[in-house]
């Protein structure tokens, strides 16, 4: 349950950030830490809870997939 | 990876050392890369109470599905709460009889319910640890911004320190722990010094990946007896953690006693919505009965580490993740399940 995810930012606007996960776009509340356009955060349950490197972002991103294709079987 | 290290925590033939992760991501991790075949077997890696669906009580559920039963009434909840098995059936059972349930992957999502079904109270199934805890605060800030009546919160939300000083005092064959990474990334580091000082035992922030894994459980066997926190994790996770998030949480929840499955009730080991927002809360207080679905269902004892997922003797037969007796084969975080689909 405490899984979050990484991405970067697009755009803020009223405290709502559109965050690109590897191509799937998604709306994220920004209102634990302030993030800015070109951000990598980290997104548990449709709120950014942190900003991480680019460096982390990939890990994670790749950790999530192999979470995924794995849970599928 | 450095060989050596690999090398290291293959050959590794010193006393037995016993590291437990308390947290479900990390649970599902060392399980899906195969960690525990590159350690020496006199290393062991035990899951500890560290999925906030497995160490919710059955009369929380019961609520749960009680509410979702009211008139007018709709229990939001995330996915991973509609298997858990109550005193008589889940969520999902109980939506299967027609009681209104509704899944969502954000509690926030509960407010554009509410605003466009006025007539309708939305109750949330506010569990989780601390990653999540601030979440609700978010949902809470909205709920009184945009002065809706219409949501209410059912609240099972634990805090970390005090379960652990449980598992050290109660269990006392852990050597030391990989700290949650999610956690951490809202509390800081130094949430763990207490503990580590109180019980002489090294506490080590991991990332998620493999090798982070490795690194960190390498550190842990170098800082053994060691009552020390070390942060690999860095980049993620500071030693003062989100202060913003947790000022947030300070706002609007206060801590109290908590039941975990399998540990009864821990002082201050729960939050709980403040006086002043009582009337957003649904009813979170003395939900404390624990009912065993099966007599022979063992989660209690996995939970807390005295025991692996293999020792229980439902595990694998009349225990599966399409059958689950016990909540830790529900989640996905469960060690149950990690363990049984990592075979």
């Amino acid at each position: 349950m405490c899984v979050a995810t990484s991405g970067e930012v697009l755009k803020v606007e009223n405290g709502i950030a559109e965050v690109d996960f590897q191509g799937n776009i998604v709306r994220a509340a920004a209102g634990l830490t302030e993030v800015s356009p070109g951000d990598y955060v980290l997104v548990h349950a449709g709120v950014i809870i942190q900003k991480v490197t680019k460096q982390d972002n990939d890990i994670m991103t790749q950790l999530l997939a192999e979470m995924e294709d794995a849970a599928r079987g | 990876m450095d060989s050596e290290i690999l090398r290291f925590l293959k050959e590794y033939d010193g006393d037995v050392i016993r590291i437990m992760e308390v947290c479900g991501t990390h649970t599902a991790e060392i399980s899906r890369t195969g960690i525990r075949k590159m350690l020496s077997p006199k290393i062991k890696l035990i899951s500890g109470p560290g999925c906030p669906v497995c160490v919710t009580v059955t009369a929380y559920i019961d609520a749960c599905i009680e509410i979702a039963k009211r008139e007018n009434t709709t229990l939001v909840s995330f996915g991973d709460m509609l298997r858990v098995p109550g005193s008589h059936g889940s969520l999902r059972d109980a939506q299967a009889e027609g009681a209104s349930v509704k899944m969502v992957y954000s509690p926030l999502d509960t407010l554009k319910y509410a605003k466009e079904h006025p007539e309708t109270m939305y109750v949330f199934a506010a569990v989780g640890f601390e990653t999540t805890t601030p979440v609700y605060a978010l949902l809470m800030e909205q709920i009184l911004a945009q002065q809706i009546t219409n949501i209410k919160l059912l609240t099972s939300l634990k805090v970390m320190p005090p379960v652990i000083d449980w598992v050290c005092a109660n269990q006392g064959n852990v050597d030391g722990f990989l700290a949650p990474g999610h956690v951490s990334v809202i509390t800081g580091s130094r949430i763990f010094a207490p503990l580590a000082e109180k019980f002489h035992l090294p506490f080590v922030v991991s990332g998620f990946e493999g090798e982070e894994l490795l690194s960190s459980i390498y550190a842990l066997i170098k800082l053994r007896g060691q009552g020390t926190v070390m942060n690999l994790y860095p980049s993620v996770v500071s030693e003062e953690g989100n202060t913003l998030a947790q000022a947030q949480v300070e706002k609007y929840f206060t801590p109290g006693d908590a039941t975990w499955r399998g540990m009864g009730s821990i002082p201050d080991s729960g939050m709980y919505l403040r006086e002043t927002y009582q009337k957003y809360d649904a009813g979170s207080l003395n939900l404390i009965e624990d009912h065993v679905l099966n007599r022979a269902c063992r989660c209690a004892e996995v939970l807390t580490g005295k025991i692996t997922s293999e020792e229980c003797p439902l595990f694998g037969t009349a225990c599966t993740t399409e059958h689950p007796q016990g909540a830790c084969m529900v989640s996905m975080e469960g060690a149950c399940f990690n363990h049984l689909t990592a075979r």
